[in-house]
């Protein structure tokens, strides 16, 4: 194999790797849900709409999503094992069905960890970098887990 | 954002500078109104009465090998209106109405129905109450048939199309409607368990039927004899894989098809009494199958119809001496496969497979009868416009299905075959609004 053939292989993985790579996530909630961590199997419970009350509370859960794809976002649903677009054809057959609402979307990482603060029961998603100390953080979600 | 959530205050705050100087005293009304019902919506949970529904106009041509049968036609195929109003986080009621065919009262066209009226309590996900006008939980598709928005189809697998109720006995498949039901599902390993059981009337012991036969002005729609329609589901759900088997119970007015005699002819039950062709007991039992695989999908279902059928003595023996029987067996199946080509586009292929087989040995026939429909489809479906958040709002789709009917008589009096082939080609733009 030639050295110039490697080097195109070696090119290629290393394009793929940056492709699939995921930002480091963290899954935020309001600072008094009754919870202090959330397995995978619970986080998709809430988020498909199985599950609309807090664990042993009558607190509603308050689920936040993003609204622009990106590699929060991506890496928020490669975890959960599902892509955005079947968790939109999800929520529009719950809300079709009166099963209840799709989850509140936002602009910003900002916007969405500004309305978990405010908001009791709610529960989003953000870069671990933007995460304030007003929120807590149920689990933390790493580069390509899932 | 998703339909449904807009302020209250947006609706009430038009623009027009000739409406702000004019109407100003009314907007403080409103105003005031609006926030004292903020106030009384925060603190019970409620939220504002949502409104939102859907519509998929259509263009099809068929072409059949019977020259009388080929058609172009343009329609509003299906329009519905929801109305959504959430108490608390429990309780939560919904009206669904539905209009068919280009539904006109003065041309007489289509249908107006109201398809659903239900007050819902969701104690959790182990347990939902719903009281009043729905459709049944009934393998995959019964409960979304209606939705067109999320359905790929122009034509839904036959059984399942309501705008082709006139052609196909609909109800004879599938659970309409019920009107109490409990569901949940409950955690089960890495699975979960989903569960349905519902009551409703028999939706045709009484039935304009009765009327025009017995002049008795019963009121229609209405349930006076004490047979229920029973039914239920139990599901499960694993990742993308969801399997599931589905059964009801019912009373049907089945043989009254045997007693209208047809034209120039004589009925294969002429000189029956009333309650000797009344609630026959009919079984549905059905099955489920669906799973995705990255851009793979599947969907199928196999739904057989039973009746227990007792033909009254009253009629006499056969010619050979035994008793008079009549038996039906009614079966639907179809499986859909698709492939999701990208966030807009989804490509399709299908088949449907819908058959009547009747044996009936009255004295005044003796005769096998087999009625089967195949349908092999393929369409696509695209999403031409989504809305911030994602949600498609108006859809395309195409549809293309070329559709066998055999029709075929094994008689003692006579033979009689007919074969007819349809060529359906469809187009539809589907709007959420």
């Amino acid at each position: 194999m030639s050295l110039r053939f490697k080097k195109e292989i070696v090119m290629v993985v290393l394009l793929c790797c940056v492709t699939t790579a995921t930002a480091q996530v963290a899954v935020v909630a309001h600072k008094d849900v009754p919870i202090e961590s959330i397995s995978k199997d619970q986080l998709l419970d809430f988020y498909i709409g199985d599950i609309q009350a807090w664990p042993s509370s009558e607190l509603e859960i308050v689920v936040c999503d993003l609204r622009e794809k990106g590699d929060v976002k991506d890496g928020f649903y490669q975890y959960l094992g599902k892509s955005s677009s079947r968790m939109r054809s999800i929520w529009l057959k719950r809300k079709l069905a009166g099963e209840g609402n799709p989850p509140l979307f936002f602009q910003s990482e900002e916007a969405l960890l500004q309305h978990v603060i405010d908001t009791p029961g709610a529960i989003g998603f953000v870069h671990l970098s933007k995460v304030t100390g007003t929120v807590k953080v149920l689990i933390e979600i790493d580069d390509g887990e899932g | 954002m998703f339909f449904g959530r807009r302020s209250w205050l947006s609706w009430l705050l038009p623009s027009h500078p000739f409406f702000c100087k004019v109407h100003l005293s009314t907007l403080i009304l409103c105003c005031v109104l609006w926030s004292c019902g903020a106030e009384v919506l925060a603190q019970s949970q409620e939220t504002p009465l949502q409104t939102f529904g859907y519509f998929q106009v259509t263009f099809r041509h068929d072409d059949s090998t019977e020259e009388q049968d080929r058609a172009n036609s343009s329609s509003v195929q299906q329009l519905n209106l929801i109305f959504q109003k959430t108490f608390s986080r429990e309780w939560l009621a919904f009206i669904n109405f539905e209009l068919l065919n280009n539904f006109s009262s003065s041309r007489r066209w289509g249908s107006f129905d109201l398809d659903e009226a239900w007050v819902r309590y969701r104690a959790d996900q182990r347990l939902t109450l719903k009281a009043g006008l729905q459709v049944p939980i009934f393998n995959h598709l019964n409960e979304i048939k209606n939705r067109t928005p999320l359905l790929p189809y122009v034509i839904r697998p036959l059984i399942y199309e309501e705008s082709f109720s006139e052609f196909v006995n609909v109800e004879e498949f599938i659970p309409e409607r019920a009107f109490f039901q409990a569901n949940g599902s409950f955690p089960l390993k890495n699975a979960r368990l989903d569960y349905a059981a519902y009551l409703g009337n028999s939706p045709n012991i009484n039935s304009q039927f009765d009327n025009q036969r017995t002049g008795i002005a019963r009121q229609t729609g209405v349930d006076t004899t004490t047979t229920v329609l029973v039914g239920g589901r139990i599901g499960l759900r694993m990742d993308e894989l969801k399997v599931g088997i589905s059964s009801t119970r019912e009373s049907d007015n089945f043989l009254r098809t045997f007693v209208e005699p047809p034209e120039g002819g004589v009925s294969l039950l002429q000189g029956i009494s009333e309650e000797n062709i009344r609630g026959v007991p009919k079984t549905r039992i059905g099955a489920d199958l669906s799973f995705r695989y990255r851009k793979f999908s599947l969907e199928s279902e196999v739904i057989a119809v039973l009746y227990n059928i007792d033909v009254p003595t009253e009629l006499g023996l056969l010619p050979d001496g035994s008793e008079p029987h009549i038996d039906i067996d009614r079966l639907f199946y179809y499986g859909t496969l698709g492939f999701e080509v990208d966030e807009r586009l989804f490509l399709y292929g299908s088949y449907w497979f819908t058959q009547e087989a009747s044996e009936i040995r009255v004295p005044v026939q003796v005769a096998d009868e087999d009625l089967t429909i195949k349908v092999f489809s393929v369409g696509a479906r695209y999403s031409v416009l989504q809305d911030d958040d994602g949600f498609d709002r108006i859809t395309m789709k195409a549809q293309y299905a070329f559709v066998p009917i055999n029709f075929q008589i094994d008689g003692e009096m006579f033979d009689f075959t007919s074969r007819q082939e349809v060529h359906f080609f469809g187009l539809a733009i589907s709007v959420l609004f």
